[in-house]
């Protein structure tokens, strides 16, 4: 078997009111990340009390979603600048971590 | 303006900027094109601030008016809408508990206060004053007052001086004014209007959607990039005034970003206020801005697609025009630089030049030192500062020797007024003691007229509110006498149910359809639940027929009926027929040479409808009607709404395929009678979809006999590919496609269950059940679709109310629902209608399935829709002032149909103007109740709603919808009087349309994003009453707090008091009121009076 060559990448995982899923996924492709994932409807407990999900309207626009990407470090500073204002006025969290990726081109 | 090095920017200060901007544009809300014409709460981003906050930001940003002018809630006052008692109430949280004995008698603080909400007392122009002091019956006792404030008030101290103008300009330039808008205010330039005109140019032109009949060049570069190669081409950036133009175009840098970066550093507005100074460039044009804000955050629109827009690009191109401008009219005027830093320097270093050149450009100076500024502004000496401080010196000086007199004069008529207000003699200020004057002057200060707008809107509201409680409260105390409070549903069976949408046009329709015999209404939002994309049938497009912010989940086509198949083939030639004439006849017009010819041959043909329109509306409607049916003649049709299993899907395009392959090979190749075997016709379908070899073989066996080569085959496949689309990519899209048709059986028996539980309708079935869509008829009518059910997304009801009745009827699903425990009775039969909001007539669907047992039951049902429509057409003229006065039902329902057919007529119908509560609850608590068309009715029966969910969800849905229909009503009514509105549109007689996306005021203007003047306004009074929604829930209070709770949607509608929230308890029979972020207390105004 070949020996998997692992290349250090960031993981950017930003929680937010669905609500601004357009602009951070924008925000995303206009820095150049190459993919992300959004697990919609999420629930949790932070600074403004417990978030429940919803039944069944409005999924989109009201509840929290999470959105996921990992990008080469480089690009994590304008990723960060980008969403600094919005952070400054809304509620949600961002998580930037190290994980390591094979296939180094895909991202 | 000399070329500034550029920096390269980093991505980083890109993305900032990205950021920046969507924040500056919350203050803009997004533009639906009108085709979809949705209410919505123009301030909908804003929500997380309090409704008073949200109002001022709007107000200092966009310029908007966010309460009615204070005289005409005074007007209020006078017709008793507003009762004196409930401004006390609204007063008395800013009162304290002080008070002055003027004239020997006490006056509160409150006093002041209500006289001052309700004369208006600030002092009017220094002329005015004057002339008021001369023509006073007795001068002694104004010169007595005067000088007995003269000890006692504190001198102003150039409170209006030069150095506060610049204090304050200093404050406010980058944050609450443009750089434009100081030259504007300073050296009288027009900047903001200029770059707007250019602005609606470059936006009405890159985002029309059809209209134009030479559509812009390059559109797919973007907005910002079409503008950078287009601006280029012609000389008239040269015509504006901007000086080596070409240069300074094809300088500009390849994105968007850099191009704003570029200006904003240029313009040298500092970092921290960039996003409040973009927001006042977005809100300069909150249409347009609006729109390109709603089509960039849709990623699959086709426009946007294909000629991309955002916010960013329109900033980019909006702050090139302003930084040129601006440097243009600074230099000329004032011989500085056009920059954030020079300007303030400016200000500071000659506040009296400025100050000077300000209050002339405002024509605020007394005339004599107007003219000499007039002289200086023209004549070459105007650019020396030295000049303008002179002419200040001179202007001051002489006011010193007036000494205070201006200032006195004004705290004397203010007394003077206050004093008729308060019923007290002019005579006894004179012997008051000055100190108590002076604080009466102070309090009258600390509440200036421009913060009286919340306190009237309170004031207003509490009026309608407790009217409504009583009426809602008397009903309930009779309910209570009789015993009947806690019943949930009638006990007998009744002769129909009604299934009305919420909108507050049905609840006059349902109050006359009730009181003709025993029919039980229902109030549900007008979609039923039922989320569908919908085809009518021989179109060629689909609608969402589902609110705006919702996703439709499946499709549902209309079809003909299987019986009628070869009206149906009728039908769609006649529709082709038509289609193709009006696409040559629209071609004609437009094309460049042949619009001579058309209108010699055909223009008058216009003439039938002008006509026909204007003298005969019904008649010609008739007509058309006729017309309609001879070229394309009615089919009788079903929907489609059993989802297709997979293998059905199969077959389906399989089928569909083989008729392809047959009649391709008749048009290509020939083969007719004997030679086209089915095992041919397959062959090629394989070989076309998956390129199966094998298959080669039966198609080289079936060809032989007509001597065609492998070549021919090879060539043949490949049409079938390419022509008839017939390959396995399209396939499955095609196949995707077919099985999104229709629901699955589990989808319809959740759909029906929802439904049937939300209104309480679990038992007690009526032989007859109607579904009760609405949709409107209107001519002429840009906005059409506002008038429609805006629960269906803009669209009419009519295919959600099939669509459920046929769920409801199908024995599936009935089966289903019986092992759910809710059982249907045999005899039951779901009907599917629409009411039309203008006309007030009713059409009911799919009679077909009426089963013969039930054609008396159909024929009363119809009888009464009838005759309540007819008494609601009565009520609704008599409300309308063009009607003519009181008429008998039969001359109203013969007015409403003229109105829908006729062009000119702007206000088809007023129905949803007035809206100001909800009910959400039993029908019971309000039946019988003239409601005057005010009220949403949403049914609910909290006993039946384990966990709260059905009630969670109409709060946070169709409660949300009506709170955008009441918003939109709101700031429509209160900012549509000036000249130039914001949030409402202004007079129809100046609309019209653009790009095919929505109006403009005249030839050249922003997009109006609001309603109508004559939705909203008879003559010059409101004809809406521009309330917040009450909305009142038949439910224990803490089940409501405990989704309030769980939603921030909720927090921010109630306790930021964009809502009124009370709740009805059944136990105890009280009402209580939600204090935002406080809780509930007993409505006071309930008690018995």
């Amino acid at each position: 078997m070949n020996k998997l060559t692992l290349h250090p990448m960031k993981k950017i995982e930003i929680i937010i009111s669905g609500e601004h899923k357009s602009f951070v996924a924008d925000l995303l492709d206009k820095a150049g990340a190459t993919g992300y994932t959004i697990v919609r409807d999420i629930a949790g407990k932070g600074h403004h009390g417990f978030h429940e999900g919803h039944v069944m309207f409005f999924e989109d626009v009201m509840s929290l979603i999470m959105l996921v990407t990992v990008v080469s470090p480089e690009k994590v500073e304008p990723i960060l600048a980008g969403l600094r204002p919005l952070f400054d006025r809304h509620s949600g969290v961002m998580f930037v971590s190290d994980v390591a990726v094979s296939r180094r081109e895909r991202f | 303006m000399e070329t500034v090095v550029r920096p390269s920017y980093t991505d980083a200060q890109r993305m900032e900027l990205r950021a920046l901007v969507k924040l500056a544009s919350e203050v803009v809300a997004p533009f639906w094109p009108f085709r979809t014409f949705v209410h919505h709460n123009v301030l909908h981003e804003l929500e997380y601030l309090d409704f008073d906050a949200a109002v001022e930001r709007a107000e200092r940003v966009c310029g908007a008016q966010g309460y009615l002018p204070n005289e005409q809630y005074r007007a209020y006052v006078r017709r008793g809408q507003i009762s004196p008692e409930l401004l006390d109430e609204v007063l008395r949280p800013l009162a304290q508990d002080k008070a002055v004995t003027v004239g020997g008698r006490e006056v509160s603080h409150l006093d002041v206060l209500r006289v001052h909400l309700l004369n208006g007392i600030t002092a009017p122009s220094e002329e005015e004053l004057e002339a008021w002091g001369q023509w006073l019956p007795d001068p002694l006792l104004l010169d007595t007052l005067i000088e007995r404030l003269r000890g006692a008030l504190p001198p102003a101290n150039g409170k209006d001086g030069p150095e506060t103008a610049v204090q304050e300009d200093r404050e406010a330039l980058g944050c609450r004014m443009t750089l434009a808008d100081w030259c504007d205010r300073t050296v009288g330039t027009d900047i903001k209007a200029k770059v707007n005109a250019e602005m609606v140019k470059w936006c009405s032109a890159f985002l029309d959607e059809g209209q134009a009949a030479w559509p812009m060049p390059y559109r797919e570069s973007g907005f910002y990039g079409t503008w950078k190669r287009v601006v280029g081409l012609g000389p008239r950036l040269a015509l504006l005034g901007i000086a080596d133009w070409r240069r300074k175009v094809s300088a500009l840098p390849e994105r968007p970003e850099d191009a704003l970066l570029d200006s904003l550093a240029l313009l040298a507005v500092p970092e921290s206020s960039w996003q409040e100074y973009l927001a006042l460039h977005l809100a300069a044009l909150p249409g347009w801005a609006g729109f390109i804000k709603w089509r960039a955050d849709r990623e699959d629109y086709a426009w946007q697609l294909a000629c991309p827009a955002s916010l960013i690009k329109y900033l980019a191109v909006r702050l090139f025009y302003e930084r040129e401008f601006v440097e243009r009219a600074c230099q000329r005027e004032l011989g500085i630089a056009g920059d954030y830093k020079t300007i303030i320097a400016y200000m500071q270093t000659h506040p009296e030049a400025y100050y000077m050149r300000r209050e002339w450009t405002a024509k605020r100076l007394p005339v004599r030192y107007g003219r000499q500024a007039d002289r200086l502004a023209n004549g070459r000496r105007g650019r020396d500062p030295e000049h303008w401080r002179a002419l200040a010196g001179r202007m001051f000086s002489d006011a010193q020797k007036q000494g205070r007199r201006v200032e006195l004069l004004a705290a004397a008529w203010r007394l003077m007024a206050l004093a008729e207000g308060l019923n007290i003699a002019p005579a006894a200020l004179a012997e008051s003691d000055p100190e108590a004057l002076i604080r009466m002057l102070g309090w009258l200060d600390e509440f200036p007229e421009a913060r009286h707008g919340p306190y009237w809107l309170a004031a207003h509201e509490a009026g309608y509110q407790r009217a409504l409680v009583r009426q809602f409260m008397a009903n309930v105390r009779r309910l209570e006498a009789d015993g009947r409070l806690a019943e949930l549903r009638p006990v007998a069976r009744p002769s129909a149910q009604v299934v009305c949408c919420i909108d507050v046009r049905s609840e006059v329709f349902r109050r006359h359809l009730e009181a003709i015999s025993d029919y039980e209404t229902f109030g549900f939002p007008g979609f039923f639940m039922v989320f569908i994309r919908y085809r009518p049938y021989g179109a060629e497009y689909e609608c969402e027929q589902c609110p705006v912010i919702l996703k439709a989940r499946s499709t549902v086509r209309e079809i003909p009926r299987a019986y009628h198949g070869e009206a149906a083939r009728q039908y769609l030639s006649g529709v082709r027929l038509v289609r193709n004439w009006m696409t040559l006849f629209h071609d004609l017009k437009e094309h460049v040479i042949t619009p001579y010819v058309t209108v010699e041959a055909l223009g008058w043909l216009y003439s039938l409808p002008f006509i026909g329109k204007t003298l005969l509306p019904v008649w010609y409607e008739r007509a058309n009607a006729w017309l309609k049916r001879t070229v394309a003649p009615p089919v009788a049709t079903t929907l489609s709404i059993n989802k297709l299993s997979r293998e059905e899907a199969i077959e389906i395009l399989a089928m569909e395929q083989r008729m392809i392959v047959r009649q391709a090979l008749r048009e290509w190749l020939g083969v007719h009678g004997a030679y086209l075997t089915p095992e041919l016709v397959e062959a090629f379908r394989r070989l076309a979809l998956d390129g199966d070899e094998s298959a080669s073989g039966a198609c080289a066996r079936g060809l032989q006999r007509l001597g065609l080569s492998d070549r021919d085959i090879a060539g043949f496949v490949e049409i079938l590919r390419r022509q008839h689309r017939l390959d396995s990519r399209w396939a499955e899209v095609r196949l995707e496609r077919l099985t999104r048709i229709g629901l699955t059986l589990s989808e319809q028996v959740q759909t029906i269950q929802a439904g049937l539980t939300c209104m309480g309708l679990t038992h007690n079935f009526a032989r007859l059940v109607l579904l009760l869509g609405h949709g409107s008829t209107s001519d002429n009518n840009p906005y059409e679709s506002a008038l429609d059910c805006g629960a269906c997304g803009g669209g009419q009801g009519e295919p959600n109310a099939r669509a459920w009745a046929a769920m409801a009827n199908r024995p599936q699903v009935r089966e289903e629902l019986a092992k759910l425990g809710f059982v249907i009775p045999a005899d039951t039969h779901f009907l599917a209608g629409q009411y039309d909001t203008t006309t007030d007539r009713v059409r009911l669907f799919d009679l077909e399935d009426v089963p013969p047992t039930h054609r008396h039951d159909l024929a009363r049902l119809e009888e009464a829709l009838k005759e309540a429509g007819m008494a609601t057409s009565q009520e609704r003229c008599a409300r309308l002032p063009d009607a003519g006065g009181a008429l008998t039902p039969t001359q109203a329902f013969r007015h409403v149909l003229r109105r829908g057919a006729d062009w000119s007529q702007v206000r088809p119908e007023w129905g949803l103007s007035g809206n100001a509560s909800i009910v959400v609850g039993r029908r019971l608590l309000t039946q019988g109740l003239n409601l005057e068309g005010r009220t949403f009715f949403m049914s609910y029966e909290y006993t039946k709603d384990r966990g709260s969910k059905l009630l969670e969800i109409i709060l946070t849905a169709p409660l949300v919808v009506m709170q955008w229909i009441n918003l939109e009503h709101y700031f429509s009514t209160v900012d549509n009087a000036a000249a130039r509105n914001v949030f409402g549109s202004g007079s129809k007689a100046y609309h019209n349309v653009t790009g095919l996306i929505g109006v403009m005021y005249g030839t050249h203007s922003d997009l109006m994003v609001g309603l109508s003047w004559q939705t909203v306004m008879n003559g010059e009074r409101p004809y809406h009453d521009p309330l917040r929604l009450l909305t009142i829930v038949e439910a224990p209070r803490d089940r409501i707090s405990e989704l309030i709770k769980r939603h921030e949607i909720l927090q921010r509608l109630f306790d930021n008091r964009w809502v009124h929230l009370m709740a009805f308890e059944r136990e105890g029979a009280s009402l209580y009121r939600y204090l935002p972020r406080q809780g509930w207390i007993p409505e006071r105004s309930t008690d018995h009076e």
